[in-house]
């Protein structure tokens, strides 16, 4: 089932609470929010029937990227080998990769 | 130019550490080996010794899925070196530091970078499952089908978090393997506290390095700059009242009740002045607007790094006191690399002057 990054809001400061007491969310680390308004934030990783239960239970859920279709075109930008020892043979210290940059 | 992978940022700290580098640096093998067999490094940039020098410690790599945390550390570590190295100093935008303020750094503080803490993690979310968040650990009581323990949940610090929370706390934690079948989650802290390699690793340089008195975990996202406590709201004016009180048991972790950790005023004097600086230099670069703030919001945590560094000193007196902090940079876990460059550059300037804040203040140490 895909998974998506989403963001839950509500006014109801028990509510927010609830999503990690009740509703077994996956809230990300530190993640949330209280906006000028009063209305907190908080971002999640959930997939469709969980963000189905939470718009059910009440919450406002704004959903955002499929998070696994989104990783594997990360896991392109990821570098192959080992581009230090690559380079290592003969430039010395200087030739550095983000020295470079 | 595509994030480092597990073995690059290996290879980064051993060419950091070679050379004419050496005169200055030492690279550090660390004790405990990963589940998948793997050994660890970190490295320390200093220019003399002494125990008198205030030791700096930044951490990353913890949470596998926050890939640019080790290349905002290596990207850290070659541009003090090289700056150093070259009597110059380093400019981030439109924010300068001058040669005198590098060589500060490297000639008077001990600056420990640990910047792979998690590489069995970071190379299975690299290859198969982006997402994911712990290490690889599937001996017992986890398993094939539910590997992993939050290395960030396995400090030693209300780690046994159901006897020290109220029932009633929101806490972010979890005593299943499996996640109570959410693997989303993540958040398992492990059969025992300090029992996963990565976080044995990660303590012992505050253990063999006691001169540290400056900590900070580099994860994101969220653009926080995160100060302790993380279990509960902060006070100032009832000592008693604190982590280490078994008269408070139970009551822990719900924001806006009568418990609320305490951290004494100076500290708090201290931990905001330093973040103030760290959010400055952030901000200089191209105007993000990094938060200072508590690292408890809505939801508790327990067995965390920051937390366990600043209470290192209240459960022993005598270790040195770490003013420690959480980074959350960033607002997704993995930004495309062209604007993770972007971030890299912000951060290290706000590393750049954390360290000069460090050897420029008045902090007790």
């Amino acid at each position: 089932m895909p998974r998506y990054r989403i963001s839950i809001r509500s006014q109801d400061r028990e509510a927010m609470l609830d999503l990690v007491r009740t509703h077994g969310i996956s809230v990300h680390d530190h993640g949330a929010k209280q906006d000028p308004s009063g209305e907190y934030s908080v971002d999640a990783t959930a997939d469709t029937a969980e963000i189905r239960a939470l718009r059910a239970a009440g919450y406002h859920v704004d959903q955002y990227e499929d998070i696994d279709e989104v990783g594997r075109a990360r896991q392109r930008e990821v570098g192959q080998g080992d581009r230090y020892r690559d380079r290592a043979d003969g430039a010395g210290n200087d030739d550095r990769r983000h020295g470079e940059e | 130019m595509p994030y480092l992978n597990v073995t690059e940022v290996e290879s980064a700290l051993s060419a950091a550490a070679a050379g004419s580098y050496a005169a200055f640096t030492q690279l550090i093998e660390l004790p405990s080996t990963t589940w998948e067999g793997r050994t660890c490094h970190a490295i320390k940039i200093a220019n003399g010794g002494g125990a008198r020098r205030p030791g700096v410690y930044f951490l990353g790599g913890v949470h596998s899925r926050e890939w640019g945390s080790a290349d905002i550390l290596i990207n850290f570590v070659e541009q003090l070196e090289q700056a150093y190295q070259s009597g110059t100093g380093l400019t981030f935008g439109p924010r300068s530091f001058s040669a005198a303020d590098i060589a500060g750094i490297v000639d008077t503080l001990d600056i420990i970078v640990f910047p792979q803490a998690n590489p069995d993690g970071r190379n299975y979310s690299m290859t198969v499952d982006a997402m994911w968040r712990k290490n690889r650990r599937t001996s017992a009581p986890n398993s094939a089908g539910c590997p992993g323990v939050d290395i960030n949940r396995n400090y030693d610090f209300l780690w046994n978090y159901p006897n020290y929370f109220s029932p009633q706390a929101p806490i972010a934690d979890s005593t299943d393997p499996c996640d109570a079948g959410n693997p989303d989650n993540g958040t398992y802290h492990g059969p025992a506290a300090f029992s996963e390699p990565e976080s044995q690793n990660a303590k012992w340089i505050f253990d063999n390095f006691g001169n540290i008195g400056f900590f900070m975990d580099v994860h994101s996202y969220g653009q926080d700059i995160l100060y302790s406590w993380g279990d509960d709201d902060n006070q100032s004016t009832e000592p008693a009242m604190n982590f280490l009180n078994p008269a408070y048991d139970g009551q822990r972790g719900v924001g806006g009740d009568a418990y609320k950790e305490y951290i004494p005023p100076g500290d708090l004097t201290a931990s905001l002045g330093l973040a103030a600086d760290f959010h400055d230099a952030v901000q200089a670069v191209r105007g993000t607007d990094y938060t200072v703030k508590p690292a408890f919001n809505l939801y508790p945590t327990a067995g965390t790094s920051d937390d366990y560094a600043y209470s290192r000193h209240f459960v022993d007196p005598s270790k040195s006191k770490i003013i420690s902090y959480t980074l959350e940079w960033g607002t997704e876990f993995q930004p495309p690399y062209a604007e993770m460059q972007n971030i890299i550059t912000e951060i290290t300037c706000g590393l750049v002057a954390f360290c000069v804040h460090v050897r420029e203040s008045e902090v007790s140490f």
